[in-house]
């Protein structure tokens, strides 16, 4: 059986450091709703570290959509991040 | 000098942001409060970690509530959440003034006036928040309006948002000079860095966060350097080599017709980084000479060659010859009396850098970039030599040395009685009035070594003394038969009871050693018993460099009352000089 999500996942541990809260409180389905710290300005945070960390440039419509952590690892497949 | 920041800068600035704030240990450094028109937070890991960089520290940085920054304000305790001792008031007019501006591109230019009040309102409560709480803040002189639905660009509408803004920095400049705010200029900052290449249009529309991440470093090195500039000393003296750094080729070999300066590339780069010394010179930097050459063949250079932008006047001391050039320096240092740790030496030669470095490293060493082109940009963006304003003391600076080499010739030829009988000395004192606060937040900041305390002040500091009722601020204006001094004594005195309290006693080195301090101190022991103080309580603080003040209390009177502590009844002071006159400033 192949675990989905690796034990030391890239984006779990972003999401961790961008919101400031322990890495085991993060699931795929994290969201605003479900993490308190998840607030407009670590939001703003998020966009400027995923940016930087994959190299990519993410649309505004890109950027709403990312209300998980799950929608996120999937935008940024579809832009061809190949580590998430 | 570059002074854009890498990716990785920015990286690491914010990665230790987040650490600092999660473990909360380090309360050393300044509180900054930022109160904006838009979401500013991402600019406080690349501010803190450039006020740390520069040793200013920075313990935290409180935003205010986003675009209340009026009543912000009026009540900065409460929008910044705590105590801040600096502040930063960053806005744009449209943020403020967003329908008159509408209104005004639309055709209606009887509208800037009400952009203009609009703009005056958050001076003034800028101004305002100054004055009550004494915090000392910066005021953004705002950008061009630059927003989407204000295309600035256009050649129907952008001329009336040009007339606008023209209007509105104006009104803002007035504001500033009138209340003694710190002028940030955001407009000029904007405009190096690109306004295009600084807004992220995404982040404007998400979450009202204007600017790139590039960006916000960029205002936080220009807000910092302003606060170094308004709180430490600049360095005093910019030693030049000649050949290949003020002008192209070697003077003793290619002569005077050989060598590159004047309107031509290469010659015009040198020219222009002379010009940039002459400014310097003007604005009272010492500019001198540490020359491996035949002193004939420099000073020719100065006196015939056209290109030349430095006047052989604006050189204080020229060391040409064939020494070490630290050797040079420390001679240079020692004629100026200023210490080798404020002198910045530029050179071609990494050999020359390199043995300066290794025998002063107190000396700040700057090698002259190999392309000519490059040269210009050494001294930009530089901080060496920042400074708020310049003073009348500063522009008379080179004129003053010229008064003092003088006054050292006549006291090498006299005894010091008779030397001190023939300056003709006259102290004026009283107290500092509005106007003489650039220079004594200067003496507050430069002076290292008559300097009993060693507390520095900020202009707003000195400013906000002024109208504290216990506290009394004393300068001393000096003159002699070859020229004024200006002044170059300050004094912070703080009533107690019948006590005063000595916070601060310092003098300009330039006045020493003619009985002026002694005399000084005199003249402060008899404005005390005009005003009915019975005593004078001080102290002595050492430092590296204020040795020379150490046996300066016993010498006028005063006992140690404990390790630092000294006191004297206003009787038992003594120091008055009968070659000294003291009249009222």
């Amino acid at each position: 059986m192949i675990d989905e999500v690796p034990s030391m996942d890239m984006l779990i541990a972003l999401f961790a450091e961008c919101l400031n809260v322990a890495s085991d409180r993060l699931t795929e389905d994290s969201s605003p709703e479900s993490i308190s710290e998840w607030d407009s300005l670590a939001a703003m945070n998020l966009v400027t570290e995923i940016e930087e960390r994959f190299d990519v440039t993410l649309s505004t419509r890109e950027i709403m959509s990312m209300r998980t952590i799950a929608i996120a690892r999937d935008v940024l497949r579809r832009k061809g991040v190949s580590e998430v | 000098m570059t002074i854009a920041a890498s990716a990785e800068d920015l990286r690491a600035s914010r990665a230790k942001w987040k650490l600092r704030q999660s473990d909360q240990a380090d309360l050393t450094g300044l509180a900054i409060g930022i109160a904006s028109t838009f979401t500013s937070e991402p600019i406080a890991p690349y501010f803190a970690s450039q006020l740390i960089d520069s040793g200013l520290g920075c313990r935290t940085v409180h935003f205010a509530p986003y675009n209340q920054i009026v009543q912000s304000c009026m009540n900065p305790l409460a929008a910044f959440n705590d105590k801040v001792d600096v502040a930063l008031v960053l806005w744009r007019i449209e943020d403020i003034a967003p329908s008159a501006l509408h209104d005004l591109v639309g055709g209606r230019h009887d509208r800037v006036q009400d952009v203009v009040n609009a703009a005056s309102g958050v001076a003034q409560a800028a101004a305002e928040m100054q004055r009550v709480t004494g915090i000392p803040t910066l005021l953004a002189i705002p950008p061009l309006p630059y927003a989407p639905g204000l295309d600035s660009t256009s050649l129907a509408f952008g001329p009336a948002l040009v007339g606008c803004h023209t209007a509105v920095v104006r009104c803002v400049e007035e504001a500033i000079n009138a209340n003694g705010l710190l002028r940030f200029d955001f407009n000029t900052l904007i405009n190096h860095f690109g306004l295009e290449r600084a807004i992220d249009w995404r982040k404007w529309y998400l979450y009202r966060q204007p600017y790139t991440e590039q960006f916000w470093w960029r205002i936080a090195e220009r807000a910092t350097r302003l606060l170094e500039a308004s709180r430490s000393a600049r360095k005093k003296c910019l030693v030049l080599d000649c050949d290949n750094t003020i002008w192209g080729g070697v003077v003793g070999e290619d002569g005077i017709e050989g060598i590159a300066l004047g309107d031509d590339f290469p010659g015009s780069a040198f020219r222009d980084f002379q010009r940039q010394a002459a400014i310097l010179a003007a604005g009272g930097v010492f500019v001198a000479l540490a020359s491996k050459n035949n002193p004939a063949d420099v000073w020719r250079v100065f006196d015939e060659h056209d290109g030349m932008a430095l006047s052989r006047d604006q050189i204080s001391v020229a060391q040409i010859g064939w020494t070490e050039k630290a050797d040079g320096i420390a001679e240079i240092a020692r004629q100026l009396n200023i210490g080798i740790d404020s002198i910045v030496f530029v050179d071609d030669s990494p050999i020359e850098i390199e043995k300066v470095r290794s025998r002063m490293p107190e000396v700040t060493c700057l090698l002259a970039p190999a392309d000519p082109a490059e040269l210009p940009l050494l001294l930009l963006n530089n901080k060496y030599f920042d400074q708020l304003r310049v003073t009348d003391e500063d522009r008379a600076r080179g004129h003053s040395f010229r008064a003092e080499k003088n006054r050292e010739e006549m006291r090498v030829a006299t005894s010091p009685e008779e030397f001190r009988q023939s300056l003709q000395l006259t102290l004026k004192i009283g107290p500092v009035r509005p106007a003489h606060v650039g220079r004594v937040a200067q003496l507050i900041n430069k002076t290292n070594q008559f300097n009993l305390t060693t507390r520095r002040r900020s202009e707003t500091e000195v400013s906000a003394l002024l109208v504290e009722h216990e506290t009394t601020v004393l300068a001393l204006d000096l003159e002699d038969r070859f020229g004024s001094y200006g002044i170059v004594g300050v004094a912070v005195l703080k009533t107690i009871g019948k006590t005063w309290e000595l916070d601060s006693f310092l003098l300009s080195c330039r006045a020493l050693g003619r009985g002026v301090e002694h005399a000084f101190k005199a003249a402060i022991a008899e404005i005390a018993r005009e005003r009915g103080i019975e005593r004078i309580r001080a102290s002595f603080l050492p430092t590296a460099k204020n040795a020379v003040a150490a046996g300066f209390l016993g010498e006028v009177g005063f006992s140690k009352i404990s390790e630092e502590a000294f006191e004297a009844e206003i009787d038992g002071i003594r120091g008055l000089d009968p070659y000294v006159t003291v009249i009222p400033l």
